[in-house]
């Protein structure tokens, strides 16, 4: 009997001493800024969101300070999908969604959970794909400075009088990886400014702030949802590999000025995301 | 080969006795031990339905369904519950997938001692600091996986401790939650040290005293860029339960040190929690007061959970929860972040034969409630301690009132009825995360009025309406229910905004249901329209979504 009452005092004075009260500062800063001549491994951070969604300022407030904090290393694509997304009468009547966002939000049952949630590189985090804006950070730090698996280099060309768009693509892989391997090319128009819900004062005006600007915004694909497949079971030594696209029509309602290439490398399989790359459009 | 031929003759007779034997220990333990479960399966058949806002349903039919088995033998007992998700209904979180086993223990008691591996769901005093359990209705479930001890070692004494991770749907969180609980029966325990005397004296008042006290603490790892966040995050309270006669005041103090996370903002302010209740009851007449203040009280095992998942802790509410669909319409969610309030509750049974009793007596219950945000003086975002708080003053947003009155009264052999009326006033923009929506006063009424026709024959009408100028404004409701006891009931409700400023919303919302049941099983089939709102259950919360379909719902127990 004593050793058990030992023991429940051992269990109670471990836990009182593992208290961890931080003193100030309680942010970090630091210059993850990377050495541009060499290869990097970049992030995705896929922001899910819709401007009926009042927690989303603040989730993008976070994926602002992240990509503040990581520079070119993070790449941020908000995908407005979801009925927070859907368009309304009056005030909130503009339609942000695409094809392509809307099929990545079913397939990895983004909404479903609830906006604002995201993913980071499609990678699996605690058997959850989806992972909360208080999450993202944490799982960046995992993986962003791991050596790359890949180098990509976009290419692109744009004709402002026929607004058409030819990218390409070169993607080399610096790691021998196993399963099928596809590229995803996406375009993203920056700064849209619309109205948004919030319900956080220091981001904004509440209810509505009227004159929102919308980054990242993902309007479609370029080579289809899902891409195209690049290789199987790559390794350093295979040649380089070019895609090209060719014709790609930009939208009139998109602001050329503002639109992003992004293209990634993916596992077929797991969808997990090894490399990145975004490059304005021109 | 003689050899090989003997080999292989005799390694199966061996194997026979030795399965034989095997059996027969099996069978003894068996024949000593019993086996019982329950399970349940809900099946949706989703209609779409633009009219009331029901998206298309890829799957069309969804379904949960679970069954717990147990097995228990003397001191020893073992379980498993195996969950099936094809998909998740609709308002359930998408993250209940497919099928497994999530919860499954054994447990072993001797002398006092009672040790549990695997899954667990327990309590600490109110829950402020600690609480496991599970809400089917809400998809709610923090089961702890690890390994529990409760120990008496003498009698009025409890001492327990746990240390585990919490169930995420399939899987695991990444926090490690351990923590320890001791309780102190007074009057039981001084029986043990033989002060006769007093016992007696403290027996002969009807003096109880009941003293706890617990400590919980959850490791996570830091991982994020840009905060500097506390890996061990613990959390204590004390409590007292003390009676006298019919008198009983019982009280719990908890607080937390800085604990960063998802749903406070990530600001290091500690956190704080008191609940305090008073009662008094005699026959026929009892009497309740509570009061809370929560501040920064949610503790979670994963800093970055939000929604229902991963709670350490239980905030309990201090509002009625009621059962009437339109009175439950707009229910009070809990607010972690901040909340003070209050509430007080008369039961009075008026005697038959009294002027208001009649023949067959009356009873009356009248409950108030409110809750206000608490006091907030803004702290720069630079300091990161988000807002100072004096304790007792209440903030000037109110989140939630409510004033109720029931009466409940037999007329005769063959009639009885409920009579409601309850006023609300409910803060959407809090509650129900809806900036802008503002506040919602609304008057409730209802009458539930029940017609014995013949013996196991009864017919059931409740007629209620919900007056309001705001949200979706007024509507009415009725349902007539037939009930042949104790097998059958069939019910046609209909529930109708119909006074929505969207002409168009004005809708009805119409369900046929019928239930059998049949000795523990019950088999149960609704078909009509949902529509959304949420559902609460002692102040947690989930979304359910608008949906137009057939249900069926099968139960049993064994």
């Amino acid at each position: 009997m004593k050793n058990l009452i030992l023991f429940f005092a051992g269990i109670l004075l471990t836990a009182i001493y593992s208290c961890d009260k931080v003193s100030p500062p309680y942010t970090v800063t630091n210059n993850n800024g990377p050495d541009t001549n060499a290869v990097i491994r970049k992030v995705l951070l896929e922001d899910y969101t819709g401007h009926m969604c009042v927690n989303c300022p603040t989730a993008a407030v976070t994926a602002s300070d992240l990509k503040t904090l990581y520079g070119e290393k993070l790449i941020v694509m908000a995908v407005h999908a979801g009925s927070f997304a859907a368009p309304y009468s009056g005030a909130f009547s503009y339609d942000f969604r695409s094809p392509a966002g809307t099929e990545y939000d079913a397939t990895f049952g983004i909404s479903a959970i609830g906006n604002p949630n995201g993913m980071v590189n499609r990678k699996t985090v605690n058997s959850s794909i989806v992972i909360a804006p208080s999450g993202w950070g944490s799982t960046i730090s995992e993986i962003i400075d791991l050596p790359p698996d890949a180098s990509m280099k976009i290419t692109n060309t744009y004709n402002s009088g026929l607004k058409k768009l030819n990218t390409e693509i070169k993607s080399q892989f610096l790691n021998s990886l196993t399963g099928l391997y596809k590229l995803c090319v996406l375009i993203l128009e920056d700064s849209i400014v619309a109205p948004q819900q919030n319900t956080n004062p220091d981001v904004g005006a509440v209810p509505t702030i009227t004159n929102y600007v919308h980054r990242h915004v993902l309007r479609g694909a370029i080579n289809s949802t899902w891409g195209d497949s690049l290789t199987t079971n790559p390794t350093p030594s295979d040649l380089p590999i070019t895609k090209s696209y060719s014709n790609f029509t930009i939208n009139n309602v998109w602001d050329e000025n503002h639109c992003y290439i992004i293209a990634f490398i993916y596992n077929a399989v797991t969808n997990e995301i090894v490399q990145v790359e975004e490059k304005k459009m021109k | 080969m003689k050899r090989i031929y003997f080999t292989s003759r005799l390694i199966p007779i061996f194997l026979l006795c030795i399965t034989t034997q095997l059996s027969k220990a099996q069978n003894g333990i068996l024949n000593a031990g019993q086996i019982h479960g329950n399970l349940q399966t809900d099946v949706q058949y989703y209609n779409p339905d633009s009219t009331i806002g029901a998206a298309a349903v890829p799957e069309k039919l969804l379904m949960n369904g679970f069954a717990n088995i147990i097995y228990t033998n003397g001191h020893f007992s073992a379980g498993l519950r195996y969950e099936s998700y094809q998909n998740a209904i609709q308002g359930f979180d998408s993250r209940y997938k497919g099928n497994g086993i999530p919860y499954r223990y054994a447990s072993y008691t001797t002398e006092g001692l009672e040790f549990t591996v695997g899954s667990f769901y327990e309590q600490f005093g109110s829950g402020l600091v600690f609480r496991t359990y599970e809400e089917r209705n809400l998809g709610y479930d923090n089961a702890m996986d690890g390994i529990r001890i409760k120990y008496m070692p003498f009698k009025g004494v409890t001492i327990k401790g746990i240390i585990g991770n919490q169930r995420f749907f399939f899987d695991k969180g990444p926090g490690i939650v351990r923590g320890v609980d001791g309780e102190l029966s007074l009057v039981e325990f001084l029986e043990v040290t033989k002060s006769t005397k007093l016992v007696e004296k403290l027996q002969n008042n009807n003096v109880r005293v009941i003293l706890g006290g617990s400590f919980v603490s959850k490791y996570q790892k830091d991982q994020d860029p840009i905060y500097n966040l506390p890996e061990n995050v613990g959390a204590w309270s004390a409590r007292a339960a003390l009676g006298w006669g019919r008198f009983d005041l019982t009280g719990e103090y908890a607080n937390k040190i800085n604990d960063p996370s998802a749903i406070n903002g990530f600001i290091y302010k500690p956190g704080e929690a008191l609940l305090v209740a008073a009662s008094y009851s005699q026959k026929g007449l009892s009497f309740s007061l509570s009061a809370k203040r929560i501040d920064n009280m949610n503790f979670r095992s994963d800093r970055t959970a939000t929604g229902n998942a991963l709670s350490i802790n239980y905030l309990p509410t201090i509002s009625k929860q009621h059962v009437y669909t339109l009175s439950a319409m707009y229910p009070y969610g809990t607010q972690p972040n901040g909340e003070i309030g209050y509430q007080a509750t008369l039961i009075y049974n008026m005697k038959k034969n009294s002027p208001l009793g009649g023949n067959y007596g009356m009873d009356l219950s009248i409950n108030y409630s409110k809750v206000n945000e608490i006091d907030k003086n803004l702290l720069p975002d630079s300091t990161n301690m988000g807002y100072t708080s004096e304790f007792f003053k209440i903030g000037k947003t109110n989140y939630f009132e409510d004033f109720n009155i029931e009466v409940s009264k037999k007329f005769s052999k063959k009639v009885k009825a409920i009579f409601s009326y309850v006023y609300l006033a409910y803060n959407i923009d809090v509650i129900q995360g809806h900036p802008g929506a503002g506040m919602m006063y609304g008057h409730i009424g209802i009458a539930d009025i029940t017609y014995k026709i013949k013996d196991n024959h009864s017919i059931r009408l409740e007629l209620q309406h919900l007056y309001t100028k705001q949200d979706e404004k007024s509507w009415a409701l009725g349902l007539l229910e037939y009930t042949i006891n104790p097998k059958w009931f069939f019910t046609v409700m209909d529930q109708y905004n119909y006074e929505n400023s969207d002409t168009e919303k004005r809708i009805h919302y119409y369900t046929v249901s019928f239930g059998y049941t049949k000795d523990t099983h019950r088999f149960s089939i609704s078909y009509g329209k949902q529509r959304s709102g949420i559902i609460c259950v002692g102040g947690v919360c989930r979304q359910v979504p608008a949906s137009n379909g057939l249900s069926l719902t099968i139960t049993s127990s064994f």
